[in-house]
């Protein structure tokens, strides 16, 4: 830019220059053509004058020689007197013109016009000149002394008219000649001033003439130069704008696109009216219109001198932006890198260069690079969870997840036709789903819980859509698979450490207790303390025994209840570390079984684990309580029933009782937040127990839930007592949390314990005091 | 040597930036939590460069890099601050600061910055 400038302000100086000489030239004649006529008029003066001297002679001559005539004759008389006048006039005259002759000066002549002499300087027009006036001073004194005497008749005037007529003889003939001499010299002087002035006219007219062509010859000359460096520079451009591969284009300050910008940018954009556009208008529509204001407003900023242009690109509102797209094929989407740059003119932001690239494959690549990571982490993960938690609870995660994924799948299968019959199919995949998740969220396997739980958003936008139909059901197909491959890799990984050490995991697989060889301790025992109370162990299961009597129905206790505790206290990092270095020591030494106390541990661990990551989400703060958990050495559906049950009700208690610790603490409790859970059993029974210092259950609210959902108007609401609003906690949809998320929400989990333990045929004893407490109370029968 | 004055509620960010500028070409004079204090010690140290956060309590950074260039325009400022909301930084920017660093950022990203901000 700068570069071509230069050159234009020296082409024009050039120019300029030139002309400015063209024009003095053209002066130049004009003024000496000014002088030299001026000079030739001034000559021709001089020539005028001295005839006009010739011819006074002539007349002053002619009178003397009339007044000699007409001596005698009355001097008054009138043609006396008019010669007299005539002869003293003239002679004057004579006098001035000689003067003026001789200085070259001015004169004012007889029509009162002044006259310019030139000054005389040719020599022999000079020894013309004086001649003349020596003839002149002789004859002149003479007519003096005869005029002064002349009007007098008193005197006599003879001998001074004979003296000046002696003279004027003699004079006449010089003068005359002389005269005569002056006037052609001076007409020769003019004759060569106007030869010379043709002549320099001549020359000067054709020197500019010459000048002009010159001029007219070296300026086309350089225009055709600089022309042709701008069509090439325009080539070059042209050719690096249709080369280049990047989208370029230059923006003003109302961003507009410039006129030029390269051809790639047409199919990057893909838009092919883009010189002169504005560049809002081009993105209108395919970028968020958040980004839009965005862009509009960055461009603006790298317009304003105080911003530093190298500090704002983090700022860049289009740097990767995602582009839609229009195209034959339908919709496309494509990832563009805008970058900006000022363009500086005298110090001045005047443009800025846009360099737009498609990044759609570096973008892709690295989403794919981190779908690949995320695959990474997930079998990390899952290898964590494998290593950290017990066999045992895996063995029995991917039984149980298969047995759910074949549940659901059997109900896809059997597609119902009615209304109903696709409700109740609905209810029964969102049960498998939520038990399978709230498993896989205990062992931590968030990519399972992930996947399950965008099951169950699916699943919760069919349950609100009005009316089902069997193809709704499909997308589920697609999670299933997904589950079913994550078990399936758990349980591969599991055989490669099968293989590693098949004993341990021979042995793993070996629930029942009766096969169960003696118990050998694994290398580092248990480091959790656990203060048993022995003693009073025996009157919580007499207790528990007395509720199984009254519990026959599902009831509401409202007498306060004080148990015996055993307190296991929160499980601390190293203890996991502990844990870890077990399971090493397991694989390593191939004979070790696990024992019957360590099982226990782990299973207490678990829940522990699966209660604080709960709580941590819920932001709450809770301690769990576990006595017994008495329920290894039982064949039994009963465990499996048990387990699960447990887990919903933990996480029932976790996210619907304890209260979050500020308003724990505003209610006078202890901000930590207490759950016991106690197992224990006879022959014929096994009890669960889980109880919890949170809010209890909150008949108002459930009433008012049941009137904002619209399920029962207002008056029939307040009449359903507390077994009946119990009954509707208990049945699918319901929930009094408003929100749903990975803990809960869906109002699933206590329908599922409500169906295991009718599945079981066992009993649910609940009691609870609003703002104190709950206490589920579970009655199992084991089969012999 | 400019005067630096650093500006973040972060007392983790400030010592980050503490202990990363450039001692041989910025002297710090002062440093401040909220907006209000950067005010008054602008006032007293008249900092020729100023590091500044966005969101502070009492008065947040948009507001103080307003009234700051108000009181002197030649000073400098770079706003430190996360990338939640580009059209905030950029807003900062229509303000009167100089330049955008993202955090987290790292210490050479921090000098460079500063160099680049008392360039002319």
């Amino acid at each position: 830019m700068n570069l071509s400038n230069v050159n234009i302000s020296g082409r024009y100086r050039g120019l300029v220059i030139s002309i400015t000489l063209f024009l003095a030239l053209i002066s130049a004649l004009l003024v000496y053509t000014f002088y030299t006529s001026s000079l030739l008029e001034e000559n021709t003066a001089a020539i005028d004058t001295s005839n006009q001297i010739a011819n006074n002679a002539q007349a002053v001559i002619k009178d003397i020689f009339d007044l000699q005539n007409s001596y005698g004759e009355d001097i008054n008389s009138p043609h006396i007197q008019t010669v007299l006048q005539r002869l003293e006039e003239n002679s004057e005259e004579i006098d001035t013109l000689l003067v003026a002759l001789k200085t070259g000066s001015a004169y004012v002549d007889t029509k009162g016009e002044t006259v310019q002499l030139p000054s005389i300087t040719d020599p022999t027009t000079l020894q013309a000149l004086n001649n003349t006036e020596k003839e002149w001073s002789m004859l002149r004194p003479r007519v003096k002394d005869y005029l002064e005497i002349a009007d007098d008749v008193r005197q006599d005037t003879s001998v001074r008219l004979a003296l000046v007529g002696e003279q004027a003889k003699t004079s006449s003939l010089a003068m005359n000649s002389s005269l005569e001499e002056l006037t052609a010299n001076i007409f020769t002087v003019a004759a060569n001033q106007a030869r010379n002035i043709r002549l320099i006219q001549i020359l000067g007219v054709a020197s500019i003439f010459a000048y002009f062509l010159i001029f007219i010859f070296f300026f086309v000359r350089r225009l055709r130069e600089s022309d042709a460096e701008t069509l090439e520079a325009r080539r070059e451009t042209q050719e690096i704008m249709q080369t280049v591969s990047t989208g370029l284009f230059l923006l003003d300050k109302n961003l507009q696109i410039g006129q030029q910008h390269s051809q790639a940018l047409e199919s990057i954009i893909g838009s092919d009216r883009l010189a002169g556009e504005n560049l809002t208008h081009v993105l209108r529509g395919r970028i968020s219109d958040k980004d839009l204001d965005t862009t509009r407003q960055f461009i603006e900023q790298l317009y304003n001198p105080r911003v530093k242009e190298k500090l704002v690109n983090d700022l860049n509102p289009l740097h990767k932006v995602m582009l839609h797209t229009e195209s034959e094929s339908g919709q496309e989407n494509r990832y563009l890198d805008f970058k900006f740059s000022r363009v500086y003119e005298n110090k001045n932001i005047a443009r800025i260069l846009v360099n737009v690239t498609d990044v759609s494959d570096a973008v892709r690549l690295e989403q794919k690079l981190e779908q690949e990571r995320a695959q990474n982490d997930m079998q990390i993960e899952m290898l964590t969870t494998i290593l950290n938690v017990n066999p045992v609870v895996i063995q029995d995660f991917i039984k149980n997840t298969k047995q759910h994924i074949e549940k659901i799948n059997n109900v896809l299968k059997n597609p119902g036709s009615s209304q109903f019959e696709l409700e109740n199919k609905l209810k029964l995949i969102f049960r498998e789903m939520h038990s399978l998740k709230g498993e896989s969220s205990a062992l931590k396997l968030h990519s399972f819980t992930k996947i399950a739980n965008a099951a169950e958003d699916k699943l919760q936008a069919l349950q609100n859509q009005a009316k089902l139909s069997g193809n709704d059901f499909l997308p589920l197909a697609v999670d299933l698979e997904e589950l079913l491959n994550l078990s399936n890799t758990i349980e591969r990984l599991g055989e490669r450490i099968n293989q590693a050490a098949p004993q341990v995991f021979t042995s793993l697989q070996e629930n029942e207790p009766t096969k169960r060889s003696e118990p050998t301790k694994i290398s580092e025992p248990t480091k959790l303390s656990k203060t048993v109370a022995p003693t009073k162990e025996a009157v919580t299961t007499a207790n528990i025994q007395q509720q199984e009597n009254a519990a026959a129905e599902t009831s509401v206790i409202t007498t306060p209840v004080n148990e015996p505790k055993v307190i296991i206290t929160e499980h601390t990092q190293d203890t996991i570390e502990t844990e870890n270095d077990g399971l090493i020591n397991i694989i390593d030494s191939n004979s070790l079984l696990a024992s019957n106390s360590s099982k226990e541990h782990d299973l207490v661990e678990y829940y522990q684990d699966f209660a604080q990551q709960i709580a941590q989400r819920q932001n709450k703060k809770i301690q769990l309580e576990i006595s017994d958990l008495d329920l290894l050495n039982v064949s039994s559906n009963a465990v499996s029933t048990a387990k699960e049950v447990i887990i919903q009700l933990l996480r029932n208690a976790i996210v619907h009782g304890i209260e979050v610790p500020e308003v724990r603490q505003a209610v006078g409790k202890d901000e930590t937040g207490k759950i016991c859970l106690n197992v224990n059993r006879t022959d014929k029974c096994l009890f669960v127990i889980i109880e919890d210092d949170g809010a209890g259950i909150d008949y108002e609210k459930i009433r008012q839930k049941l009137i904002d959902a619209g399920k029962y108007d207002a008056e029939t609401a307040y009449k359903l007592n507390q077994k009946q609003l119990l009954g509707v906690l208990f049945s699918s949809g319901f929930t009094t949390k408003s929100q749903a998320d990975e803990d809960g929400g869906r109002g699933v989990g206590l329908d599922i314990v409500k169906d295991r333990i009718q599945e079981s045929k066992g009993q649910l004893n609940i009691k609870s005091q609003l703002g104190e407490m709950t206490k589920f109370v579970i009655t199992l029968p084991i089969e012999s | 040597m400019r005067k630096l004055m650093i500006v973040d509620d972060s007392n983790i960010i400030r010592n980050r930036i503490q202990r990363a500028y450039d001692s041989d070409t910025f002297m710090l004079v002062a440093t401040a939590s909220t907006g209000k204090d950067a005010i008054e010690r602008f006032k007293i140290h008249r900092p020729d460069v100023i590091t500044m956060d966005l969101t502070m309590p009492q008065m947040d950074g948009l507001e103080c890099i307003e009234k700051i260039v108000a009181i002197d325009e030649d000073v400098r400022i770079l706003v430190v601050s996360a990338l939640s909301d580009k059209a905030t930084g950029i807003q900062a920017l229509s303000l009167g600061a100089n330049g955008f660093l993202c955090k987290p950022f790292s210490e050479d990203d921090l000098i460079e910055a500063l160099n680049e901000l008392i360039s002319d």
